[in-house]
């Protein structure tokens, strides 16, 4: 276990580091950071100074070993954008929001798609599986943004129940939170009712049948709680791409001001700092929930040794 | 060994038409399957047919004309599904974002597609070391945050569509070598294949004749499931901004400008949206008919578990 960790950590590590290494040669070598802070039409000698300013002058190997040192000691340097403010504490500052809206969205999906999932398989083949089965693929289909916007009119124009932009109020973070979890939702009932398909035809099902327990808590007591360990683990994943990807989507429309708005703001900026410590600190998180999900792993069900 | 191959030679020539038959049969029956294939089939043609059947030239403007809603809503069957804030014709605009969509689509799996089963099979098939490290750095990419580090590539060099097929790309290939290898690893065992090495067919030969046309229906249904996820990707930065460039249009570049009139001209960011979950519904649709159809233990479950058998052993 102890063993499976470390190596798991170290694998971790790996990743952030190579994230880090591409995005540093990507703002470096591909695009021109000097850029943001001059006019379209200045001089080369003009690009030439803020070269030199920002340290850019220097041979590639030199930066990049400077850059890497720094990362060790988690200075990513300081913001374009707002200068004089660390490029990872403005990062850090945006986190909770996005965590935030995350986790409120995967409790909502697993809280619709859970059930959902159960009854579809209960009758597979039914009009209430097919039903929830349609539903569920027409939820995975639609794009978030496009959903978020269609929660907006409905929810915020029309009914007038929720904000539609920022985090103000307590329920700002509903339709975002809606916006990145029907999608979801859609996926993990999908999982759940083949998941628990399969486990209505095991033998232990049959057995269970044949000392007459009845179907409620043939299903209660038993297939479900062996449905719930994928499951659970999809979720866990969904939470990781919602944080490298979906939640900048998302943020924007809304204008929930976490790290994927920060994501388009930094680019907007052309903030190639900002946009490094985003792309690391982001990576970071996708690597600890997926070490914490091999972790619950294990908890939850302890057949699964970790190996 | 040439004198052994042909006996088979003229089963396999009735054999390959009825299957296909069947096929088409059985895609007629199934309600969603063939819902999805019709539809898929209809979006497609029309990005095809895109500039002969076009009422409008999707870029041109017409001030007079702008924001007119679509027919049914107080428009004119001059401009059926209205007009954007420019004046253009946004049947015109859909019409050329279904090329940019479609295309985006089918080159993302077939480039994604073609590599990573390349991996695929050289990591089931050479095992060891070669295997251990394509795997490596699939589970790596994995781990990335995908869509960011397209955003920053595409920021960095310039956003296009042909940047954002490449970037996709890049981004896509290693589900299908995970596929692609699980089932080379189960069939390299099998006895036919080991019958095929023993009769003087080289590593090449191998994949090619014996092991990859066993692949066609797991890699068909999910080369038409990520064409789904593609076309939500492609959808997505250039909502952003970071896709086709205006003023071009792209399905979901036409969301993001109608956004600020979504309470006075919803239907320039509603039809767009509707438009996308069509087509990938009805790519997830046909996909999951696909692997239904094409699984047998699949259909059995489909039927339900009361008449799903635990396999039996052959012996």
């Amino acid at each position: 276990m102890l063993y499976f960790l470390t190596k798991r950590l170290l694998v971790g590590l790996l990743v952030i580091y190579l994230v880090a290494t591409a995005v540093f040669f990507i703002t470096r070598v591909v695009a021109n950071p000097e850029l943001s802070f001059l006019p379209v039409d200045a001089s080369p000698e003009q690009r030439d100074a803020v070269r030199s300013y920002l340290g850019l002058d220097r041979s590639l190997i030199a930066q990049y070993w400077e850059y890497l040192t720094n990362l060790v000691r988690l200075d990513l340097g300081e913001s374009f954008w707002q200068p004089g403010k660390s490029a990872l504490s403005i990062v850090l500052d945006r986190l909770p929001a996005s965590l935030a809206l995350n986790t409120v969205a995967i409790v909502i999906a697993l809280l619709l798609a859970i059930p959902m999932g159960t009854i579809a398989a209960l009758k597979p083949g039914s009009t209430l599986d097919r039903t929830t089965t349609t539903v569920s693929l027409l939820g995975l289909s639609a794009p978030q943004f496009w959903l978020g916007f269609m929660l907006m009119l409905l929810f915020g124009v029309r009914l007038g129940w929720f904000p539609t932009s920022g985090a103000d109020e307590r329920l700002s973070i509903v339709l975002p939170a809606l916006a990145l979890a029907l999608p979801t939702a859609g996926k993990i009932a999908q999982m759940m009712r083949s998941t628990m398909i399969d486990e209505l035809g095991r033998p232990y099902i049959l057995t269970a049948e044949a000392k007459g327990i009845t179907a409620l808590d043939r299903v209660r007591h038993h297939a479900f709680r062996n449905s719930l360990v994928p499951v659970l683990t999809q979720g866990s994943f969904e939470y990781a791409r919602m944080l490298a990807g979906y939640t900048v989507v998302v943020e924007t429309v809304f204008a929930w001001p976490g790290v994927g708005l920060l994501t388009v703001q930094a680019l907007e900026q052309q903030d190639l700092m900002l946009l490094q410590a985003v792309v690391i600190v982001v990576a970071s998180m996708v690597v600890i929930v997926n070490l914490a999900t091999d972790v619950l792993y294990t908890r939850i069900d302890p057949r699964i040794e970790l190996s | 060994m040439s004198d052994a191959a042909l006996p088979i030679v003229p089963t396999l020539d009735v054999g390959e038409p009825r299957q296909l038959s069947a096929f088409g049969r059985a895609l007629l029956r199934s309600g969603t399957g063939l819902f999805g294939a019709i539809v898929l089939g209809l979006i497609v043609l029309s990005a095809i047919l895109a500039p002969l059947i076009s009422p409008y030239d999707p870029t041109k403007q017409d001030l007079s004309a702008r924001l007119t809603p679509p027919l049914f809503f107080g428009g004119s069957t001059e401009h059926i599904l209205g007009t954007d804030q420019l004046g253009r014709d946004l049947l015109s605009r859909l019409l050329q974002g279904a090329r940019v969509s479609i295309a985006v689509g089918l080159f993302v799996v077939l480039i994604a597609g073609i590599f990573g089963i390349a991996m695929g099979l050289l990591a089931g098939y050479r095992g060891k070391f070669t295997d251990s490290v394509i795997m490596r750095v699939a589970d790596m990419q994995l781990a990335f945050p995908g869509i960011l580090l397209a955003l920053v590539i595409l920021y960095a060099l310039g956003p296009s569509m042909r940047l954002v097929i490449i970037v996709l790309s890049i981004n896509g290939w290693m589900i299908y070598a995970r596929v692609t290898r699980s089932f080379v690893l189960s069939l390299r065992k099998s006895e036919y294949i080991e019958a095929a090495e023993i009769s003087g067919a080289g590593p090449f030969r191998t994949m090619w004749r014996h092991i990859l046309p066993n692949l066609t229906s797991p890699l068909l249904t999910l080369g038409v499931l990520e064409f789904a996820r593609i076309i939500l990707a492609e959808a997505a930065l250039s909502f952003l901004g970071y896709g086709v460039q205006p003023p071009d249009a792209s399905w979901g570049l036409i969301i993001a400008q109608g956004q600020d009139y979504l309470t006075s001209a919803w239907w320039i960011v509603v039809i767009p949206g509707i438009v996308i979950s069509i087509t990938v519904l009805s790519a997830n649709l046909l996909s999951s008919w696909l692997r239904i159809y094409t699984d047998p233990k699949q259909r059995d479950r489909q039927r339900g578990w009361k008449n799903w058998q635990p396999e039996k052993d052959p012996a």
